[in-house]
């Protein structure tokens, strides 16, 4: 094999072990000795990471077209990280009824055709016209619309977030405006 | 009547000096592996192939920086039905090539052979096949911040599925000379890799992948001569066995949340081929066999893509440039002396690729449209009209864990060549010269391709 070829193999392992070496890209909760496994569940995201709004399918810079929310099935099938459906620990998705979250007590009827929404999130974020996304404050929640039903670890999301919300509003059905 | 015997000795020279003729012969070096790019992936295909920044698992080996844009565990699966249609036609002018030189030199005479009213031969031929185009599994590892891709599959990189029909006919008052042959190609080369993609930053991935190429080339030449009396006929049957392997980095980075770039580097590509002959003639029950090994190493690759969305649309455009004149043949020296005739007759091209898709979401359909130019790598006097093409497809979203995509992808182009008609030796079989003819070709190339992807 020529001199000039195994350099340049040589070279691309180099790139390839110094990229992973001090990755961006990380696996688990980073500054904590307990493992992501052991974080509260109800634990909200945003208290520290402020700027997750603006990334709902994780820290990516990339255009999310608006009919991803509307039609959630889009962002379902091309953003929608696979493990989030088992984000929370307690959850391994096996259905059993002693590792699911704790049910609102207000016995509130679910809410229809919610877009998605990643797991971290507390409040929902809403969707600007270009597709820019705003983060709910603590006396504004919007809802989010679309034309699926999420899946049922999305549900059981959802729940916890209303444990904190002190709203009874109930939560708007075919809404098409999604910046009220 | 002196014709008839000059011709006579001319044949059988030509056939018992077939190894030192073809020696000298320049189209010898084509290489089908040079630059015939299949394509895979029904969505990339459906955009005239641009996929350097699509996020499906073809990825893997497009630019495997955009694995990282898979979120889900994708299991993508394809089929690719292809008609090649080759019409040729044998001009009405022979070339002269004079090698008593030390470089050849070639003129063209007319008419094609003296005392000879030439006809133009025409002929055509057309195959079909479907194969297996794609089998790739994609598994993103679940990561806190950023985003780790992996993936596995191969995909059909090269066809050589083709034909090829020749007839050639000339006539005189004391019978005609006639010629016939066909030309029939198949296999094709698979690329089996494995690789990942790693976020950087909100805005930059990178990926890396390691290919190994597997394929056989079956090459079979029937080939028919009537003269005046005198015919001969042989048939050769030619297997190619292709292993090697390679490696592929590239970079995605998100400049805006609407516009996209990719690069993508691929290493050269030593190819080891075995190859085994056999021949028989007409009027001989023996099969000659014969056997080669050698090396082919194919240049590095640069790649770059562009992407633009605007709502329901994305926008999408590739390039990549290889040199093929830098092709080279290695670990065997009877192969290596053709280095130089791989400098005369290939060249280095820019492909392009253009494609747009625009999604109506509400119907889970996404309709396709592309355009690309894909330049044969021989230089410009072997080419009449480029390779070019426009592709047409859509894609369905059913639910929300199942695409289906279908493309029909047309690809054109016209080339010429030359097939050697009879050779000139002195006495001591040092070859003076050819007569050739020239022959142009017209190609069709009708492709479907049928994508379907799971993720869970």
């Amino acid at each position: 094999m020529p001199i000039q070829r195994l350099t340049l193999h040589a070279l691309f392992i180099m790139i390839t072990l110094l990229t992973l070496g001090g990755c961006y890209t990380i696996l688990s909760h980073p500054g904590s000795e307990e493992s992501n496994a052991e974080i509260e569940q109800s634990a909200d995201c945003l208290s520290c990471h402020t700027e997750y709004h603006e990334y709902p399918y994780g820290y990516y810079y990339g255009y999310y077209p608006e009919y991803w929310w509307s039609s959630p099935r889009w962002g379902h099938y091309y953003a929608y990280p696979w493990w989030w459906d088992y984000y929370w620990p307690e959850n391994t998705g096996d259905n059993n009824d002693e590792q699911l979250a704790p049910r609102s007590s207000r016995g509130e009827k679910a809410v229809r055709r919610e877009s998605l929404r990643p797991p971290y999130s507390s409040g929902v974020t809403s969707i600007g016209r270009e597709g820019s996304l705003s983060s709910p404050s603590s006396t504004e929640q919007t809802p989010s619309t679309g034309t699926k039903t999420p899946t049922e670890n999305q549900e059981k999301t959802k729940t916890e977030q209303k444990k904190e919300d002190d709203s009874d509003r109930k939560t708007p059905r075919r809404s098409g405006d999604r910046r009220q | 009547m002196k014709f008839r015997i000059a011709l006579s000795i001319i044949m059988i020279t030509l056939v018992s000096s077939s190894n030192s003729l073809y020696a000298q012969y320049i189209e010898q070096v084509e290489e089908i592996t040079a630059g015939n790019q299949f394509g895979y992936g029904a969505r990339q295909m459906s955009m005239g192939g641009a996929g350097m920044l699509l996020n499906d698992g073809t990825a893997l080996f497009n630019n495997p920086a955009n694995l990282a844009r898979i979120p889900r565990i994708e299991i993508n699966l394809g089929m690719a039905h292809q008609k090649f249609t080759d019409k040729s036609s044998v001009r009405n002018v022979r070339r002269l090539v004079d090698y008593t030189g030390v470089i050849t030199q070639s003129q063209i005479l007319t008419p094609r052979f003296e005392g000879f009213g030439a006809f133009a031969g025409e002929a055509e031929n057309d195959k079909s096949n479907t194969r297996l185009n794609s089998a790739i599994l994609t598994v993103p590892y679940p990561t806190f911040r950023g985003s780790m891709v992996f993936g596995i599959g191969m995909v059909r990189t090269t066809g050589f599925d083709r034909v090829f029909r020749l007839y050639h006919e000339d006539t005189s008052a004391a019978g005609n000379i006639v010629e016939y042959a066909n030309e029939f190609q198949s296999g094709g080369l698979t690329q089996w890799g494995a690789g990942f993609g790693v976020d950087l930053s909100p805005r930059l991935s990178f990926g890396a992948a390691f290919y190994m190429y597997t394929g056989r080339h079956e090459y079979n030449w029937e080939y028919l001569w009537d003269s005046l009396g005198n015919s001969f006929g042989k048939e050769d049957y030619i297997t190619d066995d292709y292993l090697g392997w390679n490696l592929k980095t590239g970079l995605t980075m998100q400049v805006s949340p609407q516009l996209g770039l990719a690069l993508a580097v691929e290493t050269p590509l030593t190819l080891s081929i075995d190859e085994d002959v056999s021949t028989t003639y007409v009027g001989d029950e023996t099969i000659y066999v014969d056997y080669s090994e050698y090396d082919i190493r194919r240049p590095l690759s640069l790649s770059g893509g562009l992407s633009l969305r605007a709502g329901e649309a994305l926008f999408l455009a590739d390039i990549d440039y290889t040199d093929w004149s830098q092709m080279e043949y290695d670990n065997n020296p009877d192969m290596e002396i053709y280095n130089n005739n791989i400098k005369d007759y290939y060249r280095d091209v820019l492909r392009w690729r253009l494609g747009g898709e625009y999604v109506i979401p509400n119907l889970g359909l996404s309709l396709r449209a592309g355009y690309f130019s894909d330049p044969l790598p021989v230089k410009d006097q072997f080419i009449e009209t480029n390779r070019h093409g426009f592709s047409l497809g859509f894609g369905l979203l059913v639910d929300q864990v199942v695409t289906i995509d279908l493309a029909f992808v047309r690809t054109m182009y016209e080339r010429n060549s030359d097939f050697i008609y009879s050779a000139d030796y002195d006495d001591n079989d040092v070859l003076l010269g050819t007569h050739n003819l020239i022959i142009d070709e017209e190609v069709d190339m009708n492709r479907l391709y049928v994508t379907c992807a799971y993720r869970l």
